[in-house]
């Protein structure tokens, strides 16, 4: 009899299992299509945000234009990067706060950076001052491992549990002080420094590849105003040139100063 | 003196010292543009007093009744009193940051809160002086005599309490000068034959000031540091911990440890391992890093860093330097370089005493007593004020990134005066000089270049005004992040040009300019697509119409800074706004020099509020009394025009003095304590005459 109580009580949890999953169907299947066009829109925003921003006349000879760098702009959702309030602008040209002071830095900035570094598919790629995350989310999909370092370890924690979530299994986060770079993982073909201001530390250098291109943004994020690249030639450890990057371009007033 | 004119003393008084008050804090939480604002609320709380003075004016029986005044009165003291800290407290809570104001369009919103909220004390406070000269405009010249010399009083006060306590404290000392005049207005009120309610009431105000004091002095209200500040981000290091606070009229000082601080700055690329950089404590000046205090055991060996600077430049032109001139010490990283170059006698000049006694009491051992060896003197004193007095002569004179890298990067001293680049100042630098020795002046790169620039026109300006000739006596290193500009009165000697270049090779560090070089050799190791530096170099040199053009044409401002033109940090062309906004739309901002950016935006925001709380309300009574003569077109537009004729001279002849006596006081602090104090003295002074001549019938 109890037995019999028992399969009764069984079938009629299965029954209203049931039921409630028929229930809620309709309700899930409008999530998941609100969750698709919610989606849906993001890319369009990041497909937007390639055009206009980074690949658009606007930046003239100072636009983004390496279609692998622009393909990983397309792919890695930056809403995802962002704290909920900010979701909503997310996609636009400005840097946004992160917490602790720091930012995550505005798309161009992010993109010439990449680009400068000439990232290649077999190439070992160095972060230091991972803040959001999003900058070593665009690495990983173009070079072979990613090695990033941030020295707040609430940023730094968040960003590597973010990075697991949305898969970017070929990055390592480390909480600590990049100064000293990652020597266990050196050397490096790029490494890329968000927001220096009175020194590039000199084990970074150490740490590049000949031939190797390290890219440092100056100065807070929120004014970038000087992207500096450093390469490193294959004639010995001072081989080295300094490039001033203007992350806008300059051209028409310093030729008009000039008389050209 | 009467209770109605200590009411009037009490509350003048307070209102400038609160001005003072939130001038410093400002500067520390925000920037220091942003004391600006402090000045125009307080002029839009009175402006919007006066217009509700007008409003109540117009029903006549508010004001007759003796107890009808005197309640009006008593009511916006208290109001004062009471407001005036717990505004200050509540804009601590709003999220406004200045970083973020171009990109984020609630942060003019948080603005227009800290305007709203900061504007309630001080129109209550123009109501209560309002009031008190309305109420016996017969005795007016006499109540400005209280009025005037209580805001002088005020000014003096607020600038004494600065030097003495942090600037919480001084806002609460002020707030008890505000609640002594809400006690004298309201003992006004309760000794005339008034009704009960409104002895409950006055009681009732009494109380609530008490409630607040106590609540004050167990929790005062602390300014709230932006969270991209130096200080807030080296707060976030790990291992960070705040070790000293001081306070003064000119700056709050902050000393940080972590073992995350370095300061090096511009250091060569290819610096060597053994040249690490010793443990240092961060300094920060109102909030912003202003270098650092570096570990030091009186072992100059271990200060091989600070060779792979720019700032080593002038040892190597003259590397026999037994007396070095360092004008703005700071946490001592220059007096160190001095000494490990082999200088017997360092003047380390310092204008702030706080920073020379948070190096020598508080990290005495740490920086093994740098401050009190025999061979530094200090000298707390403005750098330019130090030499213009000095009879001395120095073998170098050092100049090394005065001001901070984040003020440099967005430009905020575009608007400040500064005597410290100009072409006079450069020449006096020169006169004490010996005949072999070298000034070097150390800035930020920008880019597109412009301080180093201007360096240079400036440099060139006063060599010419000594008779001499430029082109032998100037060279330019260039680190990836620093400028050195070294000038000598004599010719640099071959060898000395030798033994630099070879220097700044082995540091990879570019020479911009040096005596008789060849083209392309400025630009080989930090390499600029447009190299502006061998334009301008060429330009400025070249003189005549060359020069003139190339000042008229480059972007930025940049030729030389005078003494009648102390504006070294003016380098904003409005002409240029076009073309940057036509190149690149918003992403030109964090070029454009943000003092200009932000006064601006100040100026917008006070007019649009200035706009609905003094004109829109005028306008609209007006417009309900059209036959009333009180508001007819003909008598307020000269009642118009003369106020405002005397409001603009006023302020006319307070700016120029605040700048001359800037440069004669050689402190920008002490100089608006002066000119505020002084003028407003002496017009109080002038108004007790003018009581007098009034009362003997002239």
């Amino acid at each position: 009899m109890s037995r019999l109580n028992e399969s009764r009580s069984t079938t009629l949890q299965r029954f209203r299992k049931l039921g409630l999953r028929c229930a809620l169907a309709p309700f899930a299947f409008v999530v998941v299509l609100f969750a698709q066009s919610g989606e849906e829109n993001f890319r369009k925003l990041r497909e937007e945000m390639v055009r206009t921003q980074l690949g658009g006349s606007r930046w003239g000879a100072q636009a983004v234009r390496e279609p692998r760098v622009l393909e990983a702009f397309r792919q890695v959702p930056r809403h995802r990067f962002v704290s909920e309030a900010l979701v909503p602008y997310a996609y636009e040209d400005r840097p946004l706060p992160i917490g602790y002071g720091q930012t995550i830095s505005q798309p161009y900035i992010v993109a010439k950076m990449t680009e400068l570094l000439e990232p290649g598919k077999s190439h070992r790629a160095l972060e230091i001052g991972t803040g959001s995350g999003y900058q070593a989310a665009i690495l990983s999909q173009l070079v072979s491992d990613v090695y990033t370092i941030d020295i707040i370890e609430p940023l730094g924690v968040t960003a590597r549990e973010r990075l697991a979530t949305l898969g970017h299994k070929n990055v390592e986060v480390r909480i600590g002080d990049g100064y000293y770079g990652w020597s266990e993982k050196a050397p490096f073909d790029c490494i890329v420094v968000t927001a220096a201001a009175n020194h590039i530390p000199p084990p970074l250098i150490e740490q590049l590849k000949p031939g190797g291109r390290l890219v440092v943004a100056i100065g807070n994020p929120f004014q970038t105003q000087r992207l500096l690249l450093v390469t490193k030639g294959s004639k010995g450890p001072r081989d080295i040139r300094v490039q001033d990057i203007m992350p806008v371009s300059f051209v028409p007033l310093l030729s008009g100063s000039s008389g050209q | 003196m009467r209770r109605r004119e200590a009411v009037l003393l009490l509350i003048s008084a307070a209102v400038l010292a609160d001005e003072v008050v939130l001038v410093r804090a400002f500067s520390i939480g925000l920037w220091h543009h942003f004391a600006y604002m402090a000045i125009s609320i307080a002029l839009l709380g009175f402006g919007a007093s006066g217009t509700l003075l007008a409003v109540l004016g117009r029903r006549k029986a508010l004001l007759s009744a003796q107890v009808g005044a005197a309640g009006w009165l008593a009511a916006s003291a208290v109001l004062f009193a009471l407001t005036f800290p717990l505004a200050f407290a509540l804009v601590q809570k709003i999220p406004f940051d200045p970083f973020l104001i171009v990109w984020d369009r609630r942060q003019l919103l948080y603005l227009g809160c800290y305007y709203l909220v900061m504007f309630v004390p001080f129109f209550a406070a123009a109501t209560v002086i309002g009031l008190a000269l309305i109420t016996k405009s017969e005795e007016s010249p006499r109540l400005y005599f209280y009025n005037l010399v209580g805001s002088a009083a005020g000014a003096a006060l607020a600038v004494s309490l600065l030097e003495i306590a942090p600037v919480e404290q001084t806002l609460l000392a002020v707030a008890g000068l505000a609640q002594g005049a809400a006690l004298f207005a309201l003992l006004d009120v309760v000794t005339l034959p008034t009704s009960p309610r409104v002895r409950q009431l006055a009681a009732g105000g009494v109380l609530a000031m008490l409630v607040m004091t106590l609540y004050f002095s167990a929790r005062p209200p602390v300014v709230r540091l932006s969270q991209y500040k130096g200080l807030s981000y080296a707060l976030n290091l790990p291992g960070a911990r705040l070790l000293a606070t001081r306070s003064s009229a000119i700056g709050r000082i902050d000393v940080v440890e972590s073992p995350a601080i370095r300061q090096a700055p511009g250091l060569s690329l290819v610096a060597p391992q053994d040249a690490t950089i010793p443990s240092q404590l961060g300094l920060f000046v109102d909030a912003e890093t202003a270098g650092a205090i570096t570990a030091f055991d009186g072992n100059t060996s271990a200060l091989g860093y600070l060779d792979w600077m720019s700032t080593t430049a002038p040892y190597l032109a003259r590397p026999d330097s037994p007396r070095v001139c360092v004008l703005g010490a700071g946490g001592g990283a220059n007096v160190l370089l001095a000494l490990r170059h082999g200088a017997r006698h360092v003047d380390a000049v310092e204008l702030d005493a706080n920073v020379i006694r948070v190096v020598r009491e508080t990290h005495h051992n740490f920086s093994g007593s740098l401050y009190d060896r025999a061979d530094v003197h200090v000298r707390v004193a403005e750098g330019r004020a130090f030499l213009e007095s000095a009879d001395e002569q120095w073998d170098v004179i050092d100049i090394s990134l005065v001001d901070s890298f984040a003020a440099a990067a967005v430009g905020l001293g575009a608007v400040n005066e500064s005597y410290l680049y100009t072409q006079e100042a450069l020449a006096t630098y020169l006169h004490h000089l010996r005949p072999e020795g070298v000034l070097a002046v150390t800035r930020w790169i920008r880019t597109p270049p412009r301080d180093e620039i201007k360096l240079f026109a400036t440099a060139i300006a006063a060599l010419e005004g000594m008779g001499v000739r430029p082109a032998d006596r100037l060279v330019l290193v260039r680190s990836w992040g620093t400028a050195t500009l070294l000038l000598k009165r004599e010719p640099f000697s071959a060898e000395e040009l030798n033994r630099l270049r070879r220097w700044a090779e082995e540091r990879l560090f570019d020479i911009s300019y040096f005596p008789n070089m060849g083209a392309g050799q400025g630009n080989r190791f930090n390499l600029l697509a447009h190299d502006s530096y061998a334009e301008a170099v060429d330009a400025l040199l070249a003189g005549g119409a060359r020069r003139g053009e190339f000042l008229r044409e480059y972007p930025f401002f940049v030729t030389p800074a005078t003494d009648d033109r102390p504006y070294f940090f003016h380098f904003f062309r409005w002409r240029s706004l076009p073309l940057m906004l036509s190149t690149a739309g918003f992403a030109w901002v964090p070029f454009i020099e943000w003092g200009y950016l932000i006064l601006v935006g100040t100026l917008i925001q006070s007019a649009v509020l200035g706009g609905l709380l003094i004109m829109l309300p005028l306008a609209v009574l007006r417009s309900k009394a059209p036959g009333n003569p009180r508001y007819g077109r003909g008598p307020r537009l000269s009642v118009l025009a003369y106020f405002l004729a005397l409001g603009i001279g006023f302020m006319f002849v307070e700016m120029a003095l605040i700048q001359r006596l800037v440069f004669f006081l050689a402190n920008p602090v002490y100089a608006v304590a002066v000119v505020l104090a002084g003028l407003l003295l002496v017009s109080g002074l002038g108004s007790g005459w003018a009581a007098r001549l009034v009362a003997q019938g002239y």
